[in-house]
């Protein structure tokens, strides 16, 4: 296929700026990820990390920027293009209606499809193989209305899979998961050797799974690189207003232990005050 | 893995893969043959009983050419058959089947489970188009009258799904619940003009009493009826069979839908468009029938789940069956008199919806 970008190909976005209404959500920001690369975007809530992302995979439209997947240039590309390449496990699943857990997973394989071509062998071979490495495989036949959250979520990921893509966004792809599962997910997506990027609320997963990390607060990239250098007890402060501290665990990865809430910050989102920053 | 699907397990990466479930083709065929006998039955039933040995003559003879002479009835049987029963018994088909159609298609497209012609107000508004088109004279006369009356009740029903859309679906917060709103205040007011407009125009030309516009009748169904409703009701049909796919991705939200590659925006609004026109032409030919498009579509869902897959077919000929029956039972429930159809939809379809409501498993949205 002409537009099949190499095997696990990068995004390159650059200059990507969204409004809502309005109102600067997302200011300029440049977001690099290689082929194989597992890179988050950590940041205070409403800092712009979904936004960000619904902009990268064209849920929004950005006022400004460019956005490329590997050669595909993924703000002109029809989302029928896009979908071969770029799969997108949301913080949300909608599961209000009876469909079984494989014919769920299935759906991941409709940008592979033509209007009224079949699931073929392969395509049901890629969605058992996407189910058993979830572990949902035994609950194939199940209505989805009966799974828990976080087996949804798991079934999202399964889905995903199904599209066999190229690249990854991952918003908040742990949320309704307990410790194994969230363990469990980013295991998967980072053994796929492809290109990842993921908006995660957890430091420490943030620490023991990116490569680098983005940390975004009102809108802008406040620091990025490697989680070690950036993942400081002054950043955190600065853009959580939390005091911690950080450490490495017995295991070796990064931790964080938190202080109570700092004290409230000036009133006003007025930009903050040349403070000591993350080096970014 | 997957028990009992007979596959020999194969160990390490490729392991077992389920076969393709026959539950559609075998439900689609189900209800199909049923239909089939359905139509049979119903012609031999009415107020004048046709054994059914002289429904088998009749339609062998017009059908087949067979040379089976007629029985005691003779030419009568042969004219109720074939005149006033079979285009009659086809029309309630093609109608149920049509509305039914369209409800698997607006639940799924909008996302909510109430969406369907009557409910959103779009066979009001197809009513409004075709009592608007007979009393400004364009419906009225002679050949027009089959050409036109179509066409503006398709425009009364897309104005309709224009006005509930815009209000009820745009907008900062759409929810399920002001979609359906918004349908139910454009329901009422072109069920009011509709209604008024009869009402003052009691004595025009064409126009029908407002009973067969509120609660839809297919007393008046001819063959005449049967080409443009047929082809209709199969195109749009077949149209939408080829959106299946896209129909599943849908129920996922549109966010999801995206960027699994379709645009259920732009999608939603061809969808929205072929209901309007098959409402329409429906609505022209019968009135305003309802529940058809609400009921089926969710007791065929909740039988062979939501799959487009097995839904839409199944929910098209079930429609049909539907609608067939409820039709017999207006015929014949009073005798030497007929209930209007929407009666009949209404009274059978109400305690299924009521009782698949108290369900546990069972909810969409």
């Amino acid at each position: 296929m002409a537009d099949t970008p190499p095997v696990a190909p990068g995004l390159r976005a650059a200059g990507v700026t969204v409004e809502l209404g309005g109102t600067p959500i997302v200011r300029d920001i440049d977001v690099s990820v290689n082929g194989g690369e597992f890179v988050g975007v950590v940041g205070p809530n409403g800092c712009g990390k979904s936004t960000l992302l619904k902009a990268l995979y064209k849920v929004v439209t950005p006022t400004g920027g460019t956005i490329r997947l590997g050669d595909l240039d993924v703000r002109r590309a029809r989302p029928a293009v896009v979908a071969r390449h770029l799969a997108v496990i949301s913080q949300f699943q909608e599961a209000g209606f009876n469909l079984t857990v494989r014919d769920m997973a299935a759906l991941g394989r409709t940008p592979h499809l033509g209007l009224l071509e079949p699931h073929g062998a392969h395509d049901r071979r890629v969605v058992a193989r996407a189910l058993r490495a979830v572990g949902l495989d035994e609950d194939a036949e199940r209505d989805i209305q009966t799974l828990s959250g976080g087996e949804l979520q798991r079934l999202a990921l399964a889905r995903s899979l199904a599209q066999e893509p190229g690249f990854l966004i991952l918003d908040e792809p742990t949320n309704h998961l307990d410790v194994r599962h969230q363990l469990q997910v980013l295991d998967i997506v980072r053994g796929l050797g492809i290109g990842v990027l993921a908006a995660l609320h957890d430091l420490h997963l943030a620490a023991r799974y990116c490569d680098t990390v983005y940390v975004l607060d009102h809108g802008r990239v406040v620091a990025a690189g490697a989680p070690r250098r950036v993942l400081t007890p002054a950043l955190i402060r600065e853009v959580y207003h939390v005091d911690c501290e950080t450490f490495t665990d017995p295991r070796g990865n990064l931790a964080f232990a938190y202080a109570c809430p700092a004290p409230a910050p000036a009133p006003a989102p007025a930009p903050a005050p040349a403070s000591p920053r993350g080096d970014a | 893995m997957t028990g009992g699907d007979g596959a020999a397990p194969v160990a390490g990466e490729d392991a077992p893969v389920a076969p393709r479930r026959p539950g559609g083709a075998v439900a689609v065929l189900t209800v199909t043959a049923v239909l089939c006998a359905s139509i049979l039955l119903a012609v031999s039933i009415g107020q004048m009983s046709i054994p059914f040995p002289e429904v088998i003559a009749v339609l062998g003879r017009k059908l087949l050419g067979t040379d089976v002479p007629a029985g005691a009835g003779g030419a009568r049987f042969e004219n109720v058959v074939w005149e006033i029963r079979l285009p009659r018994v086809l029309l309630s088909v093609l109608v149920g089947a049509g509305l039914a159609m369209c409800g698997v298609v607006m639940q799924a497209s909008l996302r909510n489970p109430l969406a369907d012609p009557y409910l959103l107000g779009v066979s009001a508004g197809g009513s409004l188009g075709a009592t608007v088109a007979i009393l400004s004279g364009f419906g009225a006369g002679g050949l027009l009258a089959g050409a036109a009356l179509p066409v503006w009740a398709f425009l009364g029903s897309l104005a309709a799904t224009a006005v509930v859309l815009l209000v009820g679906a745009l907008g900062p917060r759409t929810s399920a619940v002001k979609l359906v709103l918004a349908g139910a205040a454009v329901n009422a007011l072109c069920s009011a003009i509709t209604s008024s407009f009869v009402y003052f125009a009691a004595s025009a030309e064409g126009i029908r009493s407002v009973t067969f516009w509120m609660l839809g009748s297919l007393a008046s169904a001819t063959w005449a009826d049967i080409p443009l409703t047929a082809g209709a009701v199969l195109t749009a049909a077949v149209v939408m069979g080829t959106q299946i796919r896209s129909l599943d991705v849908m129920l996922t939200g549109d966010e999801s839908s995206l960027t699994l590659g379709v645009d259920s925006a732009s999608r939603r609004r061809l969808y929205l468009l072929v209901c309007a026109l098959v409402t329409g032409i429906l609505v022209a030919r019968t009135g305003v029938i309802g529940f058809v498009g609400l009921l089926v579509p969710h007791v065929v869902r909740g039988i062979v789940g939501s799959s487009h897959r097995r839904l839409l077919p199944v929910a098209v000929v079930g429609g049909g069956l539907f609608l067939l029956w409820a039709d017999v039972i207006a015929r014949v429930a009073v005798s030497h008199s007929e209930l209007p159809i929407g009666i009949v939809t209404a009274v059978l379809g109400a305690p299924v919806f009521l009782h698949m409501l108290t369900r546990k498993e069972y909810r969409f949205g």
